[in-house]
């Protein structure tokens, strides 16, 4: 009896494996069929003697997170594609975390792909331009997309042209960061706090005083190792980052010899950390604020007063548009705020460079991926549908140029960054009331972006390849000292030469002046 | 029979594994528990035994794209199931082999599983061999098949037949006119029992966790295995609340309660399954070590 059980056993196993083949023999079957479709469709033009071409399929890989929905999205995207440019593409979304590994093993086994999403913090576009994974598409783009050319304003060409090529087309979108405070509006209120006037950090202080003074349980200031407040502002303190934001070596922009100098050892970085030290002395700030990693609970709670950081629309630029913007503390604590910018946005490479789609050297329908970027950047219908998915399905149109999404519909990307050129784009539930009227919610940070400030550097890329070893030393004496001295829990003046002696142990002086060379030999390239 | 008397050695050896069964079964109600208590109450008062405010908000939002789930699951259950036989079968198959003297070159061949126990061609070949050569890109065989054979664990069998299986028992089975085949099958195979179930539990725990696989050859929705998606839900989660833009509609999505739900997700079928499992181990190992 045992023995006849275990016989069935070894008879079910091969049965459920002959499953499985026969699954994959389908799926061969599939791709035969779909190349039938594709003859019947291409015979259709032939009657009509219009095109004898046949329709090809292109695939397009980037990040997001698996939406219910794509394959509705995926099919209404290639009923319009097939009309313009006789062509379909197959949406290839892959998870956030496994994208780079993805993409990058792809590209090292040389396997046949189209379009492909890069940008500097992701599948990084620089060093896959260098290494000839992305095509050159400077001929192209005059030949297939003019509109796209146009559209995109002149500055930000050169910070994705990879020694004199241009290797991909930029999302053009909000580029140009601020710095500044956000508060809360039910404080700032009950204080009577003029935050119109504030202009630098010091002058958030009699705020931060009354919070901590009246309000039980609520931290001032938010300080986080995620967002440290020096680190994270470098245009506050007048400076352009090179490379991570976080290695020795920035630049002041007003320099014009382009020296590179270590931020920690600067004026800026001492005054900085002394007032942290007053403030969090003064008990603004949590008494674990250097080990905190995740300021999540504290920020959904509502335990948080005023945060500094990025901002590059604040509740003055909306004002002035004549719009009502209920601050950024509304997302994350559900209460309305202000928002406060200090100084003037930056457009440096980080953000211009932020989101990419590029052309693979492996594509063999070259000419139609770059047709299709065309539309994807100049074609409402065709971009909003790759944004927001069908009509009735995945969002409902309350203005000609505003939509309410469908949680239902399966389909809520929201990384209208990711595809294309933002000027098209519709607004949506997460905007401001009022911003769809006018377009007035584009024509700001499209003006903002205009008005900015430049970064001498934009256009510089810092290749950290030679000093691998250094940055990793210098990581850890940042891991060890600087959230301790940006937090204010150390006494300064005995703490920050300490650090700056560790970080030149650590090779800081070789990282700086690798960076030194880069940038001298890019002013020389490019004539600055 | 005698009553049982209560000695103060049976309690302190009792209370000891009281205190050892809490120990185990304490954080897994924590989980549960957090899983279900509204998100608010959470960042309050921080976590705690029995939910303070009952809220089923996490579940709602990580089943909200249901068929997907219940796909996922469909898959990994297959995947696991029909992987883990699969390999058992195919390893102990070549394991047997090695482990009889009968077979020429058997030296040559274990030297080979051993060295590429030690050397092996990384990721990219593997991918080239995969997609280009196999065309396994986006089927579920992908999921099972570079799994099925792991020299590690034919080095185990290996052993453990050449310890176990004497070998007059398969001469007798000779003698008695058994094939081989129905050898291996019918004699070799159930007396193997502990190292079957030992494997299949280390096998089956990975298939069931694999998710890399998935991250880099399934493009198919309809594909993927539950600790991908639990993971892509987490991770959704992060990007949409650490997105500026959205942050308005991003706040009220629960991020604490729904990592413990996925968790509750990816062991629930595992728990549920593992009072019928574990008879069969406890079972099959004491079979094999009376049998010795």
């Amino acid at each position: 009896m045992k023995i006849s059980k275990k016989f069935t056993l070894v008879l079910t196993l091969l049965f459920a494996l002959s499953v499985v083949l026969m699954g994959c023999s389908n799926k061969s079957a599939e791709v035969t069929k779909e190349g039938d479709t594709t003859e019947v469709k291409k015979e259709e033009p032939k009657k009509e003697e219009v095109k004898v071409e046949e329709p090809v399929e292109l695939s397009w890989y980037f990040p997001n997170s698996p939406q219910q929905g794509l394959d509705g999205v995926n099919e209404a995207l290639n009923e319009i594609l097939l009309e313009k440019i006789n062509a379909t593409v197959k949406l290839n979304l892959t998870d956030w975390g496994a994208y780079d590994q993805k993409i990058n093993v792809m590209m090292s086994a040389g396997e046949a792909f189209d379009l492909v999403f890069t940008a500097t913090w992701s599948n990084n576009y620089f060093q896959n331009a260098a290494k000839g994974a992305y095509l050159p598409i400077d001929d192209l783009l005059d030949q297939y997309a003019p509109n796209t050319k146009k559209a995109i304003p002149d500055f930000v060409w050169p910070a994705v042209t990879v020694k004199g090529k241009i290797y991909g087309v930029p999302n053009y979108q909000t580029m140009a960061p601020g710095y500044g405070i956000i508060l809360r509006k039910d404080f700032v209120d009950k204080y009577n706090f003029d935050w119109k006037s504030a202009s630098k950090l010091e002058d958030v202080e009699p705020y931060l005083e009354a919070v901590k003074n009246g309000e039980m349980g609520i931290i001032p200031l938010e300080y986080s190792k995620n967002s440290d407040m020096f680190k994270s502002t470098s245009g506050y303190n007048g400076m352009d980052t090179i490379g991570d934001s976080g290695m020795p070596g920035w630049m002041y922009l007003d320099d014009n010899e382009y020296k590179v100098v270590n931020q920690y050892d600067t004026p800026e970085f001492k005054n900085h950390i002394k007032l942290m030290r007053d403030w969090y002395m003064k008990g603004y700030m949590r008494k674990d604020a250097a080990t905190l990693t995740d300021q999540g609970p504290d920020r959904k709670a509502g335990k948080i007063a005023a945060i500094f950081g990025g901002i590059d629309l604040d509740s003055n630029d909306f004002e002035a548009a004549g719009l009502d913007f209920p601050g950024r503390f509304k997302g994350l604590s559900d209460v309305e705020g202000y928002d406060k910018k200090f100084g003037d946005c930056l457009l440096n490479t980080d953000r211009v460079a932020a989101t990419i789609t590029a052309i693979s050297s492996t594509s063999k329908n070259t000419e139609k991926a770059m047709q299709f970027l065309e539309l994807m950047n100049s074609d409402v219908e065709v971009y909003n549908t790759m944004c927001y998915g069908v009509e009735g399905v995945n969002y409902k149109k309350v203005a000609d140029n505003r939509v309410e999404t469908i949680a239902e519909g399966g389909y809520q990307i929201w990384s209208n960054w990711e595809f294309g050129n933002n000027l098209n784009a519709w607004y949506t539930e997460a905007s401001a009331e009022g911003e769809e009227v006018d377009n007035k919610g584009i024509k700001m940070w499209d003006n903002n972006n205009k008005t900015a400030a430049v970064s001498p550097l934009l256009g510089f890329v810092f290749d950290g390849e030679s000093v691998k070893t250094e940055v990793a030393n210098c990581n850890s004496v940042i891991e060890e000292l600087l959230y301790a001295l940006g937090s204010g829990s150390v006494d300064p003046d005995e703490y920050q030469p300490i650090f700056i002696g560790k970080l030149q142990k650590a090779g800081a002086d070789k990282i700086i002046a690798e960076k030194q060379s880069q940038v001298d030999q890019w002013r020389k390239d490019n004539g600055k | 029979m005698a009553k049982n008397k209560i000695t103060t050695s049976k309690i302190i050896i009792n209370l000891m594994f009281i205190i050892y069964a809490l120990f185990c079964i304490v954080p897994l109600i924590l989980v549960l528990s957090i899983s279900v208590t509204d998100e608010m109450v959470i960042f309050q008062n921080g976590y705690s035994l029995i939910p303070a405010k009952f809220s089923l908000a996490a579940y709602k939002y990580v089943l909200s794209g249901s068929s997907t789930l219940l796909n996922a699951y469909i898959v990994t259950i297959i995947v696991t199931v029909v992987g883990t036989f699969c390999h058992l079968f195919i390893s102990s198959m070549l394991a047997y082999s090695l482990s009889r003297k009968e077979v020429k070159y058997a030296n040559v061949i274990s030297f080979l599983v051993f060295f590429a126990l030690l050397f092996n061609g990384g990721i990219v070949p593997q991918y080239i061999l995969l997609t280009k050569y196999l065309h396994m890109k986006n089927t579920i065989l992908v999921l099972i098949f570079p799994y099925l054979v792991s020299s590690v664990n034919i080095i185990i069998m290996k052993n453990f037949f050449k310890s176990t299986v004497p070998d007059s028992i398969v001469e007798a089975a000779r003698i008695d006119g058994s094939g081989e085949f129905s050898t291996y099958l019918k004699i070799v195979l159930p007396i193997s029992k502990p190292v079957l179930a030992t494997i299949g539990l280390f096998v089956a725990v990975f298939y069931w966790n694999d998710w890399f696989t998935c991250s880099l050859y399934i493009e198919d929705n309809s594909l993927y295995v539950l600790q991908f998606l639990l993971q892509s839900i987490m991770n959704n989660i992060q990007y949409l609340q650490s997105n500026d833009m959205l942050q308005k509609s991003a706040a009220s999505l629960p991020s604490e309660s729904a990592r413990m739900v996925t968790c509750i997700l990816a062991i629930g079928p595992i728990i549920l399954t593992y009072p019928f499992l574990q008879k069969y181990f406890v079972k099959g190992l004491t079979l094999g070590a009376v049998k010795e």
